[in-house]
């Protein structure tokens, strides 16, 4: 699903003592079909972005583009309906929305919702849990029974059993331990990758997760987004990093500071072990690569 | 005489299966502890215990000299061994930073000039200079897990519990929380129990427990234990990247010694470029 944002602003409490400009005229674009990161300060306007793009939010000024939707200040609630049932969201702590008697009701709960008849519906819910890697005995659980992280993969079957075609996630790893974030990121991954429109744009202050999965790394500073690179490009820039404030992933760091440090000129963009392992290798080897 | 002192304490939230399971430990005065293991391991469970949160189904503990069984000190035991949780909305109450660090002191019946004093001295010690008028609500995670710290430090604790205190938080809020605690630690002598799943977090304690389904199934300094790669992969932990990348190293044949963060292994390998 391709989506723009063309000079939007959003403000919270317009107008009053409180006013608070979330977003200040900002145009950005996400292409169809990829995994889609935004980084950027506490207050950038990462979460406003975000609910715009599922139309819970309208623009006060500009144009928001999603899919075949166009949203504008003017546009009725009703107009952008049938667009929450193609975006779906997850919300930070999406266990807090948790709230049906089952695992298996509370999944079924969004299909239902959007029309589909009681047996298509366990059907989307059951797929969507097995996907989750929630097992079959807990379906007829209290989701309150369930751990934390069972919680969290039920709350996000909840929004992939709607079948969308856009996954707006925010902060979806946060408070997991190192496995359970890897087999989340792994999961949206693949999720994004099996059908050729599905788009992701995820909020994250993980950079590792960040410069693992994402194609693009949209940075976010005072309301408006100020640069969209691939992570290759972003996190390898060292100087736009420092001015912007913002993490290295670790495996860069890691090999920023030994290039600082010994003056050799070396390929700092890698982002996972064993490629981050070869270039200290070749370091010690001798064996200089060109940057 | 230790801080705190856990003494073959099981704890199960059912009445049959226990999450907690028959564990053992001591504090020190002025030590830094890191509880490790991943979400579910009984970390957490075990943190809540230390302070009489939660009671033990078997075994005692002590902290700061009360058994948190005896209702009659255990208010006594919470204003000397207080407790930082892990999401930061949930714990501030006052409409007012400076408030709300003075809300526990207030509870104590702390004298008014000496609460005044005493609120003044965490604004300063926690770094929060100029925001004392600042509405909780409005402050950066960071900022409110130091509030948080500011509100426990106020009551002159003898023992800090951080139960993921910093998992929520962004990277700029995590080092912010981490060097409140360090210095409370180290110039303070406060005893520190940080309960994280993070092992750059934890190479900084001077010992790291690691949970395990329940069991406590190590207790040492963290470089000892970073030279057991099998026994943290099986606790679902995950190496720091420099220990990892000093490991694979010496399966190459070089001795990069055995760092513990980033800098010693980057002044290490400067040795051989």
């Amino acid at each position: 699903m391709q989506l723009r944002v063309e000079n939007v602003s959003y403000a919270y409490m317009p107008g009053g003592p409180f006013e608070a400009k979330a977003l200040q005229g900002t145009s950005v674009s996400f292409a169809s079909g990829a995994f889609h990161a935004c980084v950027g300060h506490t207050g950038s306007g990462k979460s406003t972005l975000l609910q715009l793009l599922n139309g819970l939010l309208r623009p006060q000024e500009g144009t928001v583009y999603v899919g075949d939707w166009t949203i504008t200040p003017e546009t009725k609630q009703k107009h952008i309906a049938g667009l929450r049932r193609k975006a779906g969201v997850v919300f930070q702590f999406p266990e807090a929305q948790l709230f049906d008697e089952t695992v298996i009701d509370d999944v079924m709960y969004g299909p239902k919702n959007l029309g589909f008849k009681n047996d298509e519906a366990r059907r989307l819910a059951e797929e969507a849990l097995a996907r989750t890697g929630i097992s079959t005995e807990l379906f007829t659980r209290s989701p309150f029974d369930l751990s934390g992280g069972q919680m969290r993969r039920a709350a996000i079957a909840g929004v992939l059993a709607m079948e969308p075609e856009l996954l707006l996630l925010d902060e979806p790893t946060a408070g997991l331990d190192p496995a359970g974030r890897e087999s989340m990121m792994e999961l949206f991954r693949s999720w994004q990758q099996e059908q050729p429109e599905r788009t992701i744009v995820m909020i994250s202050h993980d950079m590792n997760a960040v410069a693992r999965y994402a194609d693009t790394v949209t940075v976010m500073e005072d309301g408006k987004a100020i640069a969209q690179k691939a992570p290759h490009e972003l996190f390898t820039d060292a100087e736009l990093l420092e001015r912007h404030q913002l993490e290295m992933p670790d495996t860069v760091r890691l090999l920023y500071r030994l290039r600082e440090a010994s003056g050799v000129n070396m390929d700092i963009s890698a982002f996972d072990e064993k490629e981050t392992f070869s270039r200290i290798l070749a370091l010690l080897k001798g064996g200089v690569q060109d940057a | 005489m230790s801080r705190v002192i856990v003494e073959n304490v099981s704890f199960s939230y059912d009445g049959e299966t226990d999450v907690v399971k028959n564990v053992s430990f001591t504090a020190a005065a002025g030590e830094w502890l890191a509880v490790t293991g991943h979400n579910g391991s009984g970390k957490s469970t075990l943190a809540r215990c230390l302070n009489g949160l939660l009671l033990p189904r078997n075994g005692t503990v002590t902290t700061c000299g009360f058994i948190t069984t005896d209702p009659e000190t255990i208010m006594t035991l919470r204003r000397r061994a207080g407790m930082v949780f892990q999401q930061p909305d949930n714990q501030l109450v006052a409409p007012t930073v400076a408030d709300d660090i003075a809300f526990g002191l207030e509870n104590a019946g702390v004298p008014y000039d000496e609460m005044k004093e005493r609120v003044e001295a965490a604004v300063k010690r926690l770094g929060l200079s100029g925001l004392e008028d600042r509405e909780p609500h409005r402050l950066s995670g960071g900022q409110k897990q130091r509030v948080a710290l500011a509100g426990i430090t106020a009551l002159k604790p003898d023992v800090i519990i951080l139960d993921e205190a910093s998992s929520m938080l962004d990277p700029a809020g995590r080092s912010d929380v981490r060097d409140v605690v360090r210095r409370l630690c180290r110039e303070d002598g406060i005893t520190v129990i940080m309960i994280t799943h993070d092992l750059e977090e934890a190479a900084e304690a001077d010992r790291m427990l690691v949970m395990r389904e329940g069991q406590l199934t190590a207790d040492a300094p963290p470089a000892e234990l970073f030279k057991k790669p099998d026994l943290l992969k099986e606790a679902g932990l995950v190496l720091p990247l420099a220990v990892l990348m000093a490991e694979r190293l010496r399966l190459e044949g070089f001795d990069p010694g055995s760092p513990t963060s980033e800098e010693e292994l980057v002044r290490a390998l400067c040795n051989y470029v």
